[in-house]
């Protein structure tokens, strides 16, 4: 969770990510962000990170992204 | 048949008596039915074969990616029939739009609306084939989906899971609805009939002789154009939502106040929203994400650090989303700069971003609030104009013309010297004009605050006073009758969008 949480405030520094619920519907995260985010998450956690679950549900808060990491495999 | 010829002010009414008046189960064949009838006025009897093509194409291979999603069928057996099926519909799509272009002898057929449905059957298939949709078994309603005739010819471009239950449910008659709808449509006829059809007299008139003008007309007409534009477009898009909630049909917003836009890729979310996040979705992550690009990121970020690494990806799927935009807008030198001009604008955004970040921290300016919040809509509005050159020139060569024109040889003058009565409108009408491009503001301000609350613009103006809503609806239909139908020699143009 920490590492998660690292990779978003080096995208985002001054976002408060443990606390925030609507980080795509809300436009916190953009597209780029998203590219950049997933990039990461497949090199740091060894997982694949596939187009169907690119869906703003997946990405709004860190608990969500935690859980999809999770499902795909990763050890938080 | 376009929503601007009056022969849409009778098949409308017809249209409703005949699903109304339907048992709630028959109300979608009904719909389908009068989509069919709206398709026939607006493309003729080959165009509904063209549609049927797609319907069936696109009906069949989703079944079949269903069938092979529920076997488990390995990823590289299921991407066969989806790109036959994209293929054959994307070539139709090129085929119908470029032909005449690329082959004059072949002439060009017109097939009203051809993108806006293509797109979103791609949107379809595509999600049957990430396994986020169950498909269609009815044809029928399959056929619906693509040709429900308010979004037909200009959009929006929906996502099945947005209107589907809507669709095929049969909703009855709503007051409440219908008057949200009705005033969305009213507001539609506004935007088209009093101030793109207005503002359309003198930007024809400056951009088809630009020669003759100086660099401060040719700037106004560029000016116009994009309210003209945005009119035009957010209009039909209006009376398209509008007949929709009368039918009971809740279908996506695709703008989002962009002239309150804080940067370009901010604009870009504002603009034609459904099309952005289509080629978000099915174009710009595929392609962000895909394996080459990825062997690309690992490769720019050893050679050039995490941070400028990590982007050289996202800019290549960002021109590439660009570049197709452009080509969805016109195959020309112009589109294409226009394509690129704007991909590059971006990139150079997300390459400067911590500079920005920096600098606003340096000066205290915050994009968010008071003055710096001011500069950036403004910054981004002028930015706006200078492209909106490469839209509407008539060539690559003519807007640069234009440009040079603005820069060089300005004239100020000109604006003052009675040059703008010689362009077809009286002081009179540019008069109107303007009252209704600030009305326009005025509405997008006001829904700009109603988002920041968590609200929108429509339940603001359900809570205003009652006498309030009159009045404005009052003023709103007075400038249409005034300028829509009593103007002498006045006839509606085609919307801009429905040539796409």
């Amino acid at each position: 969770m920490e590492k998660l949480l690292e990779i978003l405030k080096s995208l985002h520094p001054r976002v408060d990510f443990a606390n925030e619920t609507g980080l795509v519907d809300r436009g916190i995260l953009d597209s780029f962000d998203v590219i950049a985010l997933v990039g990461e998450m497949n090199d740091l956690f060894g997982v694949e990170v596939d187009l169907e679950y690119l869906e703003p549900e997946n990405f709004n808060t860190v608990d969500a992204m935690a859980k999809l990491l999770r499902k795909l495999g990763a050890t938080l | 048949m376009s929503f601007a010829e009056p022969r849409f002010l009778l098949f409308l009414p017809a249209a409703l008596i005949c699903y109304f008046a339907s048992p709630k189960r028959v109300r979608p064949y009904t719909l389908l039915a009068a989509s069919l009838v709206f398709y026939w006025f607006a493309g003729g009897v080959f165009a509904l074969l063209v549609i049927s093509a797609t319907a069936v194409t696109v009906y069949l291979t989703a079944l079949r990616l269903g069938a092979l999603r529920r076997s488990d069928a390995p990823k590289r057996r299921r991407k066969a029939p989806l790109a036959a099926c994209l293929a054959l519909n994307f070539g139709l799509l090129f085929l119908f739009r470029y032909s005449g272009r690329l082959i004059p002898s072949l002439g060009l057929l017109l097939i009203p609306g051809i993108s806006f449905y293509t797109f979103q059957s791609a949107g379809y298939l595509i999600d049957a084939y990430r396994g986020k949709l169950e498909p269609e078994r009815n044809i029928l309603k399959l056929a619906l989906f693509i040709s429900f005739f308010p979004q037909l010819v200009i959009g929006p471009i929906s996502r099945h899971s947005q209107i589907a239950d809507d669709l095929f449910a049969g909703h009855g008659w709503n007051w409440e609805r219908a008057r949200g709808g009705i005033s969305r449509i009213i507001w539609g006829y506004f935007l088209k009939l009093v101030i793109a059809d207005y503002a359309a007299v003198p930007v024809n008139a400056v951009i088809s002789s630009y020669q003759n003008y100086g660099g401060a007309v040719i700037a106004f007409a560029v000016l116009l154009y994009s309210f003209q534009l945005y009119a035009d477009f957010a209009g039909g898009i209006s009376i398209a939502i509008g007949v929709g909630k009368l039918v009971g049909v809740t279908m996506p917003e695709n703008f989002a106040q962009p002239f309150f836009a804080r940067s370009l890729t901010d604009y870009w979310r504002r603009w034609h929203i459904t099309l952005g996040a289509w080629l978000r979705d099915y174009l710009f992550y595929s392609l962000a994400l895909s394996k080459p690009l990825g062997r690309l990121g690992r490769v720019t970020r050893r050679a050039f650090g995490a941070n400028l690494g990590k982007m050289i990806p996202a800019s290549v799927a960002t021109f590439a989303v660009y570049i197709v935009m452009a080509v969805w807008h016109g195959l020309s030198f112009k589109t294409l700069a226009y394509g690129l001009l704007n991909g590059g604008l971006i990139t150079l955004s997300l390459y400067f971003g911590p500079f920005w970040e920096k600098l606003r921290r340096v000066t205290k300016l915050d994009g968010g609030r008071g003055f710096g919040a001011v500069f950036a809509t403004v910054r981004t509005f002028v930015l706006v104009v200078f492209l909106r050159y490469f839209a509407r020139a008539v060539s690559l060569r003519a807007a640069l013309s234009m440009l040079k024109r603005t820069l060089l040889r300005f004239e100020p003058r000109a604006l003052l010297d009675g040059t703008l009565g010689t362009l077809g409108l009286t002081a009179g009408e540019y008069a109107t004009l303007a009252a209704a491009i600030v009305l326009l503001l005025a509405r997008d301000a006001v829904a700009e605050r109603a988002v920041k609350l968590g609200s929108n613009f429509e339940s603001r103006l359900a809570s205003a006073r009652p006498a309030a809503q009159f009045l404005l609806t009052a003023a709103v239909l007075a400038l249409i009758v005034y300028c829509g139908v009593y103007r002498e020699g006045y006839i509606a143009s085609q919307f801009i969008y429905a040539q796409y």
